[in-house]
């Protein structure tokens, strides 16, 4: 008797991880780009700024 | 080798503090850190290292952007925060970096992304089949063996121990910022609920959801550098330990511990109680203030409560302690160490919500996993 099959795994989203999550399902790959560099970058994050002295924003696009 | 002096040159809380549903506790850590960084006239390509507690540092330098040359994941409860803050000082005065992000972030409450307990423990280790498994495992019960003990043999009143909590709400009554608002009476306190005697409702700390980050350097590189306020110097450091297990505990009256640590802090910075001007306590529940104004030699043993009771601690008192409400009325994410040493370098910078004036030297005494854990720093805005 092959034994049943266990449950795949899967990501729990989190409000930051939904959108991108949310993207797969409808086939479609969305990351960010940076507000200030312009340099996109994946995994999902917020309040990410790499390397510049602008200091007021605290957020990605 | 004489060691580096020690300097915080950036600190800052997350901009909301409380019941934050939106933010995982890496999110809580990046919004303090960048703040703090820029407080400090820095930006994120200056970092070279980061500590953190729970989560990995290395998750934590990789979301930031950072590739840290040193890093430290020290997590035994809420003073971890401070014992990375001691092992920073250490490291950048060893030459192994030179500008630390000392971080916390923590969903308490909300507990967005969360796993499970970060004091989730093997089979393998005492806790979990000597204690844990008979349900002695949480703040509540595992505070209470040794608390009944301490007011057994202290002669301390269950009037005294509320009065801690009513004198630090008197701290925090208008401070938007504090979880629990407004001003309560000792009968207020002992008239919520018993959650487990002694400790009724309003004796036990919020649950939240926040972060903070410090900026950690050495006083030549923060000179060189510049700062946009004027640096706070790390006078003494010292961290220390007890025993895993409620029961082994040496003496559930006073906290090992915390008198280790403290003797550390002071020698190191060379002063005494008499001269702290300004005292934060880590205060998971209301005795621990009462524990360490003993154990530091604030006051002799017995006389905590009428100490507290007396008013001395209050707003306008000769000692003024927990100024921002401490955990029992400002916030407790479950590891509150971070939100501590932040009341106290606001103090010392003349920024605090509550402003006392003329303060020139804070203690923090931090604890963590119940009993088992102690730091204790101690601050300075002048020269050492």
């Amino acid at each position: 008797m092959p034994e049943p099959a266990r449950a795949k795994p899967v990501p729990a989203p989190t409000p930051t991880t939904q959108p991108y999550w949310d993207g797969t399902a409808v086939g479609e790959l969305r990351i960010q780009r940076c507000v200030t560099t312009g340099k996109v970058f994946s995994y999902p994050r917020r309040f990410f700024r790499p390397e510049r002295p602008e200091t007021a924003e605290r957020t990605v696009a | 080798m004489k060691p580096a002096v020690i300097v915080i040159t950036g600190a800052a809380e997350t901009e909301q503090l409380g019941v934050i549903p939106d933010l995982t506790e890496l999110d809580l850590r990046a919004e303090a850190a960048h703040p703090a960084l820029a407080g400090a006239g820095l930006t994120m390509a200056d970092v070279d290292g980061i500590t953190c507690a729970a989560e990995s540092p290395i998750e934590m330098a990789h979301y930031l952007g950072v590739t840290p040359t040193w890093y430290d994941g020290t997590s035994v409860g809420g003073c971890s925060f401070l014992i990375h803050v001691r092992h920073a000082a250490a490291a950048i005065s060893a030459g192994l970096c030179q500008t630390v992000l000392v971080l916390h972030g923590e969903s308490g409450r909300s507990r967005v992304g969360k796993a499970g307990s970060f004091m989730a423990r093997s089979p393998s280790s005492s806790q979990m089949p000597f204690q844990n498994l008979y349900g002695l495992s949480g703040p509540p019960n595992m505070f209470t063996l040794p608390v009944m003990r301490f007011l057994a043999e202290t002669g301390t009143t269950e009037e005294q121990l509320a009065s801690v909590v009513a004198a630090q709400s008197a701290w925090s009554a208008d401070n938007p910022r504090a979880f629990r608002k407004g001003e309560v009476t000792v009968e207020d306190v002992l008239s919520s609920p018993v959650i487990a005697y002694p400790f009724h409702k309003l004796e036990c700390c919020v649950v939240t959801d926040g972060g903070g980050a410090l900026v950690v350097t050495s006083r030549k590189r923060a000179e060189a550098a510049g700062t946009p306020k004027p640096p706070i110097y790390l006078l003494g450091a010292g961290e220390a330990c007890d025993a895993p297990l409620v029961h082994d505990l040496e003496d559930g009256t006073s906290s090992k511990a915390f008198k280790i640590s403290s003797r550390l802090a002071f020698e190191q910075a060379d002063l005494g109680p008499g001269d702290i001007d300004h005292l934060i306590i880590y205060d998971a529940f209301a005795h621990l203030p009462l524990y360490a104004l003993q154990d530091l030699g604030f006051v002799g043993r017995g006389e905590a409560g009428a100490f507290v009771a007396e008013g001395n601690t209050r707003p306008g008192g000769p000692l003024p302690l927990n100024t921002n409400g401490g955990g029992v009325r400002y916030t407790h994410t479950g590891m509150y160490g971070m939100f501590a040493m932040q009341e106290s370098i606001r103090q010392l910078r003349g920024e605090a919500f509550n402003q006392v004036d003329g303060l020139e030297v804070g203690l923090v005494q931090g604890v963590g996993g119940m009993f088992t854990a102690a730091s204790t720093l101690i601050f300075s805005n002048r020269l050492p």
